[in-house]
């Protein structure tokens, strides 16, 4: 292995990032917006957010106007596409938006879209899992969904080569991400996002969330982990994962999260999970729109 | 509830998706076959090839029809045919077959791996006209000298239709049969024939056909020691009382660890709570446990 870092040398790294122009513009405020309960969030500062760049501009009033949302009049306002795509829909837009362009010309070989298109997918999917148990904040599961692997992203950016590697051993030896980097680099997506959540200053059951969902002590934690953890195997199950299938039989009932959600939200024992997994298909068809119209342009 | 949200139907009536979401519903409620909502437009479709048929004008009227005229039984059951028509060909469903030959029979093998001689069960329940057993005697042929070295396996494949199963036993097929068949098993296994393709002899030796209605309890408590069931599209005919005993049989006919996979989008809930449902890469199926669970735990 050449240059594998240290997981000091990777926080070094995220710190630097900040230097990159856009992020204090539009990231910090945003960050900040993240932080706040919902009803405190600030519809006027995510407006200006949205009119800072053309290009953030342009992505929200497309976003606005697919057809996802069936509206019979154009959005042709910022604010209009504001309002039409709703406060929480918009701050994961917006933040994702900022960091696809922040890291789009630093990706190597690897095509950043699939992690995209694997968060996204998990957000959408938690929110729907999470009003299906009767959770009682569906947008908390959704933003918890879309930042879950942030450390990967992250490792996107930082060891773009050692990471195709780490997905190409994950595909040949059938292997979990988490346990392939572990293998190949020493250390994990969860303990990098842990760095990045620290570093942004991420909302605390975010951070919980990111370093977590793979822990095996889900009962020790927010019933949100376990629910990112279920969402997050069955996006990959559902081929919304890595860009390849990994081979193995998962038995849902069977797994601790499974059983810490089950404690906390019985509904889950009600749940149709044959159904709902039939149901994943139409959400990704939105994720890949969603996310094809944030890497254009 | 998230259905519909996305769905984006051809007509321009803002009820039909409403209709829809309800008709798909019903199906899914009474036959356990779903239909996602980017599946609409298609449902949508086959439900106006069946509204032509009965003279019923509207979605709306048509979801009466089905629910409350003295034909909706009957209705039904050419409802489901048009969803499901068309479906039957070879490689029918690649992430089940992926499942089932990467996951499915090495995990059968394990539970295994003590046995002196192992011998695998596999049926096709509901085999319409062979394509599905032959592709499955194919796929273990492939892992002879893998996987499947020093082990035997034969593959039973039933039917209730006497003309479909002659239609198998001959084994020739067109090219549409064929459409998703990976050339390098079609070069393998299938020889011209006539402007048509015959399976070889080698793949036929080791599918058995014979007749057999699910619903004949002598019969089904015979069918023994499986190790994986496939019956695709033929439980979503039956109504609820026969469906679930034809699941309690298919329980009792396969060996612990067994599977049971059903066609794409179909599913037990509600009809069966012995079956564990397990997840593969785009697919799912049922698994009877390994363990028999104790009394009073499930």
């Amino acid at each position: 292995m050449t240059d594998i870092q240290s997981l000091e040398a990777i926080r070094q790294r995220i710190r630097e990032l900040e230097s990159i122009p856009m992020v204090p513009a539009i990231l910090r405020p945003l960050l900040e917006q993240l932080n706040r309960p919902p009803e405190h969030v600030q519809l006027e500062v995510l407006v200006q957010l949205v009119g800072c760049e053309n290009s953030l501009t342009a992505k929200c009033l497309q976003m606005a106007n697919s057809a996802i949302f069936g509206r019979s009049t154009p959005v042709t306002s910022i604010r209009g596409a504001v309002i039409a795509l709703g406060v929480q829909r918009l701050r994961a837009i917006l933040l994702s938006a900022c960091m696809v362009d922040m890291f789009r010309s630093r990706a190597g070989e690897m095509d950043a879209t699939i992690l995209w298109e694997h968060s996204f997918a998990c957000a959408l999917v938690c929110q729907q899992f999470a009003r299906k148990i009767h959770y009682h904040d569906p947008e908390k599961a959704y933003l918890s969904g879309l930042l879950h692997d942030i450390g990967l992203i992250l490792e996107l950016v930082i060891h773009p080569r050692e990471l195709q590697s780490v997905f190409e051993l994950s595909r040949t030896k059938a292997l979990p991400i988490e346990e392939a980097e572990q293998a190949a680099l020493g250390f994990n997506h969860c303990e990098i996002g842990a760095i990045v959540a620290e570093e942004w200053h991420l909302p605390a059951h975010v951070a919980e969330v990111i370093r977590f969902h793979h822990s095996k002590e889900f009962a020790e934690h927010q019933d949100v982990v376990a629910m990112v953890h279920l969402c997050d195997t069955l996006c990959q199950l559902g081929g919304l994962g890595f860009g390849f299938p990994l081979m193995v039989q998962v038995d849902f009932v069977d797994d601790p999260a499974w059983q810490a959600v089950l404690k906390s939200r019985p509904e889950l024992g009600k749940l149709d999970l044959a159904r709902f997994t039939f149901e994943l298909e139409t959400y990704f068809e939105e994720v890949k729109k969603t996310v094809a119209i944030l890497f254009r342009g | 509830m998230a259905n519909g949200e996305f769905a984006r139907p051809r007509a321009s009536d803002p009820g039909t998706t409403a209709h829809l979401v309800r008709i798909r519903d019903l199906v899914y409620q009474v036959a356990g076959i779903y239909q996602s909502d980017t599946r609409l437009n298609f449902l949508e479709d086959r439900c106006e090839r069946r509204m032509q048929a009965a003279n019923v004008d509207s979605l709306r009227d048509y979801y009466h029809y089905l629910t409350a005229s003295a034909d909706r039984g009957r209705e039904l059951y050419q409802l489901l045919n048009e969803i499901t028509i068309g479906e039957t060909c070879f490689f029918r469903n690649e992430p089940q077959l992926n499942a089932f030959r990467q996951v499915v029979i090495p995990q059968v093998l394990q539970i295994r791996q003590r046995l002196p001689f192992v011998h695998l069960r596999i049926w096709s329940a509901g085999c319409s006209t062979g394509e599905e057993p032959y592709t499955l005697a194919m796929l273990m042929l492939e892992e002879s000298n893998g996987l499947l070295r020093g082990r035997t396996f034969e593959i039973l494949a039933t039917d209730l239709n006497d003309r479909s199963l002659e239609k198998a036993k001959v084994g020739l097929y067109d090219d549409y049969a064929l459409r998703n068949l990976p050339p390098a098993l079609g070069a393998k296994y299938l020889r011209p024939n006539g402007g048509k393709y015959e399976v070889i002899e080698a793949v036929k030796a080791k599918v058995n056909f014979s007749r057999c209605n699910l619903l004949d309890d002598s019969r089904m408590v015979f069918m023994k020691s499986m190790d994986v069931i496939f019956c695709c599209n033929v439980l979503i005919y039956f109504d609820g009382a026969a469906k679930r005993r034809v699941i309690s049989h298919f329980y009792n006919n396969l060996n612990p660890g067994g599977y049971l996979y059903l066609g794409y989008s179909e599913s037990l809930f509600g009809f069966n709570d012995d079956f564990r449902l397990v997840h593969f890469p785009g697919t799912t199926a049922y698994r009877k446990p390994e363990h028999k669970p104790e009394v009073g735990t499930r």
